[in-house]
Formats: structure tokens, C-alpha cells, sequence
């Protein structure tokens, strides 16, 4: 089954060489006057204040912590979608309501405590 | 076959030799995120095509995401070296030595045991001929929803407490 | 339900051993076509763009180069690339690089899966029957590039990695504006990947495989935004935000935040990330295609089967207009509701799907 794949190295190759390419071209082409001025990150058009790199919203960290537990149990419901129909039937069903309705005490749980509020 | 074992195993070592001697930690975070790729690569090599993208889905692209957030935003220019005699580094050396023996011991054991049929005997369900069936999402289900069932349905138990620990987390961290 | 309940476990496509040689070369060739056509869809797609919101808007939009202003990609294409490359002098010089051309490469390697036709037969004899192809001294042209058991996780699993690129770029870029816009974009991406996640269960349980080929010879006779209108509607609405569309843009939303993760970025560099935007855009309408409007399959049967991949096309270039459609017509949502709507509206409504679809399928 592997030999399936073995196109996607070709494409991989394929889509490296377009991606290095044209990241080379656009190095090599085109005026190079830098100044000062235009080294500048933008800010509305004043002098930079203070360093780019700063702490954020604890909220974003929460969120990226939450998709690992939801994108865990997506990848747990796929392998079950597929044999729903053919295979597991009923007893597959209950298993996954109990599965589905701990996570959904969970998502509520998350909702409750306002984790879901960006303030 | 083997020239694709061979780069994927290639990129692995040197990715987790990235992780480990990367100046930035930027840089080891995205050194380790080779790495899952590699090694999602070599589950492909074993026939594991489900195993294979969840790697990627899972830890490429969900547990490495908040790596990668917490360490270029958490710690604004902390470029910490440590130095090499330090205890945290000789613990983690001494670690590094005893996974590899293990490792080590465990694949040329199972070679011979299983040259000798033993080893894939006891795998039971797990029996080459079974994985080279499919070898893919449909073997692993119906081994997961009958035989591992209760594994199954405790996983979600643990990602409950995941997220509620998730939450109490952030939310200490807010009221300090 | 509609179409034929044939045991899924079994239908495994029968493949003739072919020669690696040959293996390679068509991927080779199809691989370059692949590029060339998503390189020139999204080069249009511009032009289609702002022709679209010109008339929106009672404007006539580009017509100055070539007829009808049909060259004006090109001349933006050649543009980009002669134009000075300025960059902010504290950027992570590697990473700055690296970023664009990542963004570009995910949204490209994401489309290898995705069939535009049905597997047919050249040069041999066999019959092409819906679930199993045989293929007698010929060989078998597959319409995607990799046929493979886990199609569908396979995209999921390459989308995942343009996080990395607009992340990388925000900042890398050492920009107060492009940071908190990669950081608004990331937290953005990941939420929504989990309401598509949760959105493509639906059309899963009742095609019963992970293999895009597959899915659509299911929904033969009946299409599965009928029998999921409400999992269509998730996934496409998720699709805006997986895009960083309107009115999901707040990454890029040009009134607060300059341009987002790619303020700093000019010339191709920017073009890139511009490029991965629509080739991104064209991935997820063939997507919604192949899981909920049946992919190659006729709209009506008594036109031709034959005209697969134009029947593709159609179905993929009308979620594209209807994408484009809303993006010159609706407002921009505030943050905080955005990423209230991905939790507390799109997630619960998926699983909700899930749960009736599987009932619905488990107890026919």
C-alpha cells in the first residue's frame, strides 16, 4: 500500500523546488536600496516604541491548549466514522455517546469557567 | 522502500540533533517539528497510514502549535545557555544514554523473537498479515472499538481532566 | 439512504503492480500540471476578485492590460518580483525566508489527494465499476496524485502546517502589528481546523471511508449536502476562517492591524503568502466538492458523465464565487466573537451533527 505514496515524494520535491525557486528569484531580482528609515518595522508611520516581542493574552495560550484536547478526540471519531455504518453498528454507537458526552461535560466545563470569554 | 526509510530516518536524527544543539529555542521547537514529520513518515514505511497523519495532525499541528506559541511569546529574548556540567544537563544525558539502551535492547530483541514467530504470537491482533490487510484506519478501528474498548472510552476520561486542567491553569495564572 | 449499501471494509481498489519508473514519471508529470493549474487559478482568482467586487460596488475594475484586463496577473506577477524587497532591519533573518515559501508550499502540497475524476482505464481493458477498478494490461490513471486509504486526513495533516508559516512570519518579522496578526491567525486557524474536523464526520459516517475517491462514488444517486445541509454549512462557514477570509479576516484586517502577519513582507515574499491565500481558498471548495456536492458526478443526469473534471470545476467555482460574493458584501466580525462563534456556536453544533448522523446511520 505504501507504493500509494510514493507520488506525494515527487510532489514534495516538486513543490520544494517551486517554493525555493521562487523565494531565490525574488532575492535575486529587484532594486536593493535599504536605508535606515526602511529597515523600520512599521508603526503608523512614527519611530518604533518598545521591543516587538511581548506576552500576550494568557487566552491565546488556553485556546491552543484546548485544541489539543478537542483535535485528540476528532481524530478518535474518525476511525469510528468509518466503521459505523459497516461494522460497529449500534454497540458503536453507545460507545461513542459516552465517549462524545464526557467531552461534551468538558466543553461545558470550559464554558462554564468563561474560558471561552476573551476579555 | 528502504531509500525511503532511509531519508525519513536520516531527517529524524538530524532534526532531533536540531532540537538538541539549536542555539534558539525558536529553533528547537521547530527542529522537533521536523522530527514528528520524519517519524510520521517512518509509521508510513510500517503500513501505519492512520498512525501516520495523526502524527502530523496531533503533534506536528496541535501539541508543537502551543510549543511553539509559548516559547517565542511567553520568554521575550531569553536566549539561556546552560552550561554543559550543569545538573539539569547531566540528568538529562544520563536519561538521553539509558532510553537509548533500552530502545536498543527492545529492537534487537524483538528481531529475534520475532524471526522465531514468538513475537508477532503474542501480539495477537496485531499479527503482520492482519496490519498488511488493511493497514489503515479500518484494522485499527475495529481492534480499538472491540478488543481496546475500555482503553478507548478512558482516553476520553483523560482528555476531560486535560481540559480541565487547561482552564485552571490559565486561570491561575490570570489571577496572579 | 440513497445509494448502494455495499460493505466498505472490502472495497479496497485493486491495483495492477506497476513499474516504479512509470509511477514516477506520471507523478512527475501530473505533479507539474498540478502547480501550473493552482499557480494559474489563483493568479485568476485575483483578477476574479477584484472584478467581482468592482461590480459589486458599480465600479468597471482592471481593464487596462490586455483585452478585458485579462493579462493584469501577469503584469502583477512581474511586478512582485521586480519590486525592491524591503525588509525590517531586527527580522529572524532565517525564518523571514523560510516563511512565505512555506505558506505557499503547505496550500500546494494539500491538494495531492483530491480527485477531480474517476480512476479510468487507459490503453487496457477492464471495468471501471464504482468500487473497485480493474484494469487489464493498461494503466489505471488515478485523477488525483496520491490515491491513498486516509485522503482526507492526509489534508487535514498538510493544512496543519500553514499555521506554522503565518506564525513564523508574524514573527519573524519583529513587528508589533504582524505579531499580534500571526498571533490572532494562529489562535483563528486552530480553532476553526477543529469546527472542520468535527464538520467532515459527517459525510465520513455515511460514506463509511477516509478515501476521497471513494467518497464521491458514494454519493452517487444522491448528494451528501442532502443528507448534511447542516454539516455543509459548518464546514463551509469554517472554510471563510480557515482562509482568513471576510468575514473572518481579522488577521489581516487592513483598518487595525496594517496587513497582519504579512505587513512586513514585499514583493514576492508577499506574493507568496497571497498566492497560498487563494490556492488555499481553491483547496477548501474542492473539498466542500468532494464531501458534499459529489465531486466529478453530473449535476443532473442527462448530461454527460464524462465531463468529470468540468463538472468539478463548476461545483468548485461556484463556492468560489459565493466566497468572494460574501467577502465584498458582509462586515467584519470583532475578535472575541469571532473565536466565541468557533467555540460556542460552530463545535457544539458539529458535535451535535455528529451525534444525529450517527444515530441516523447506526439504526437504519
Amino acid at each position: 500500500m505504501l507504493s500509494a505514496y510514493i507520488p506525494l515524494l515527487v510532489f514534495l520535491a516538486i513543490v520544494l523546488a517551486f517554493g525555493v525557486g521562487i523565494t531565490a528569484a525574488s532575492n535575486l531580482l529587484g532594486p536593493r536600496h535599504p536605508t535606515k528609515a526602511k529597515g523600520l518595522p512599521y508603526e503608523c508611520g512614527i519611530v518604533p516604541s518598545a521591543s516587538a516581542r511581548r506576552r500576550f493574552a494568557v487566552t491565546f495560550y488556553l485556546t491552543a491548549m484546548l485544541f489539543i484536547v478537542f483535535d485528540v478526540e476528532a481524530v478518535f471519531l474518525y476511525p469510528w466514522a468509518v466503521l459505523l455504518r459497516s461494522t460497529l453498528h449500534l454497540f458503536g454507537l453507545i460507545e461513542m455517546l459516552v465517549f462524545i458526552a464526557l467531552l461534551a461535560v468538558g466543553l461545558a466545563y470550559v464554558w462554564r469557567k468563561g474560558a471561552l470569554e476573551w476579555d | 522502500m528502504s531509500v525511503i526509510f532511509g531519508l525519513a530516518a536520516a531527517v529524524a536524527v538530524v532534526a532531533a540533533l536540531g532540537v538538541v544543539v539549536a542555539q534558539r529555542t525558536l529553533y528547537s521547537a521547530l527542529a522537533l517539528v521536523a522530527n514528528m514529520v520524519a517519524l510520521a513518515v517512518l509509521f508510513l514505511t510500517l503500513d501505519a497510514q492512520f498512525l501516520a497523519a495523526v502524527q502530523i495532525i496531533v503533534y506536528a499541528g496541535a501539541v508543537m502549535v502551543l510549543f511553539v506559541f509559548i516559547i517565542a511569546l511567553l520568554s521575550p529574548g531569553a536566549q539561556e545557555r546552560l552550561h554543559p556540567l550543569e545538573a539539569r544537563v547531566l540528568i538529562g544525558g544520563l536519561a538521553a544514554v539509558a532510553f537509548t539502551v533500552v530502545v536498543a535492547r527492545l529492537t534487537l530483541n524483538g528481531v529475534s523473537v520475532a524471526a522465531s514467530g514468538r513475537f508477532y504470537g503474542r501480539l495477537g491482533p496485531f499479527a503482520p498479515v492482519l496490519v498488511d490487510r488493511h493497514g489503515q484506519v479500518q484494522t485499527l478501528g475495529e481492534q480499538l472499538f472491540t478488543t481496546f474498548l475500555l482503553p478507548f472510552e478512558l482516553s476520553s476520561l483523560l482528555l476531560l481532566v486535560a481540559a480541565v486542567g487547561a482552564v485552571y491553569l490559565s486561570r491561575r495564572r490570570r489571577a496572579s | 439512504m440513497g445509494q448502494a449499501a455495499v460493505s466498505v471494509v472490502t472495497l479496497a481498489v485493486v491495483r495492477a503492480p506497476v513499474s516504479l519508473p512509470l509511477t514516477l514519471v506520471v507523478a512527475l508529470v501530473k505533479g507539474v500540471l498540478v502547480v501550473f493549474a493552482l499557480a494559474t487559478a489563483a493568479a485568476y482568482l485575483t483578477l476574479l476578485e477584484r472584478k467581482i467586487a468592482a461590480r459589486i460596488q458599480l465600479r468597471i475594475g482592471p481593464n487596462r492590460v490586455g483585452p478585458g484586463g485579462l493579462l493584469q496577473p501577469a503584469a502583477d506577477g512581474v511586478k512582485l518580483i521586480f519590486k525592491e524587497k524591503a525588509a525590517p532591519a531586527g527580522r529572524d533573518r532565517v525564518l523571514f525566508q523560510i516563511a512565505p515559501a512555506l505558506a505557499a508550499g503547505a496550500a500546494l502540497f494539500a491538494f495531492a489527494t483530491i480527485p477531480i475524476n474517476r480512476t479510468i482505464c487507459v490503453g487496457g481493458h477492464g471495468g471501471a465499476g464504482p468500487l473497485s477498478v480493474s484494469c487489464a494490461g493498461g494503466y489505471l490513471l488515478h485523477w488525483d496524485l496520491a490515491n491513498v486509504n486516509i485522503g482526507l486526513l492526509y489534508i487535514l495533516a498538510v493544512t496543519s502546517m500553514g499555521v506554522y508559516a503565518i506564525f513564523l512570519g508574524g514573527w519573524s518579522s519583529n513587528s508589533k502589528y504582524s505579531l499580534l496578526g500571526a498571533l490572532r491567525s494562529s489562535a483563528q486557524l486552530i480553532s476553526y481546523e477543529m469546527a472542520v474536523s468535527f464538520a467532515i464526520v459527517g459525510p465520513i459516517l455515511l460514506a463509511g471511508t477516509l478515501n476521497l475517491e471513494q467518497m464521491v462514488h458514494q454519493q452517487q444517486g444522491l448528494w451528501f449536502i442532502f443528507l448534511q445541509p447542516l454539516g455543509f454549512l459548518l464546514y463551509f462557514t469554517a472554510a471563510f476562517a480557515e482562509t482568513n477570509r471576510l468575514p473572518f479576516d481579522l488577521p489581516e484586517a487592513e483598518g487595525e492591524l496594517g496587513a497582519g502577519y504579512h505587513t512586513e513582507f514585499a514583493g514576492m515574499r508577499f506574493g507568496l503568502f497571497f498566492f497560498a491565500e487563494y490556492i488555499n481558498m481553491v483547496t477548501v471548495c474542492s473539498i466542500a466538492t468532494v464531501l458534499f456536492l459529489g465531486g466529478w458526478l453530473a449535476p443532473v443526469w442527462f448530461l454527460p458523465s464524462w465531463l468529470g473534471p468540468i463538472w468539478f470545476v463548476a461545483k468548485a467555482g461556484l463556492l468560489l464565487f459565493v466566497m468572494m460574493w460574501v467577502r465584498w458584501t458582509f462586515p467584519r466580525l470583532r475578535y472575541d466573537r469571532l473565536m466565541q462563534f468557533g467555540w460556542k456556536v460552530l463545535l457544539p453544533l458539529g458535535l451535535a451533527n455528529i451525534v444525529v448522523t450517527a444515530v441516523f446511520v447506526a439504526v437504519r
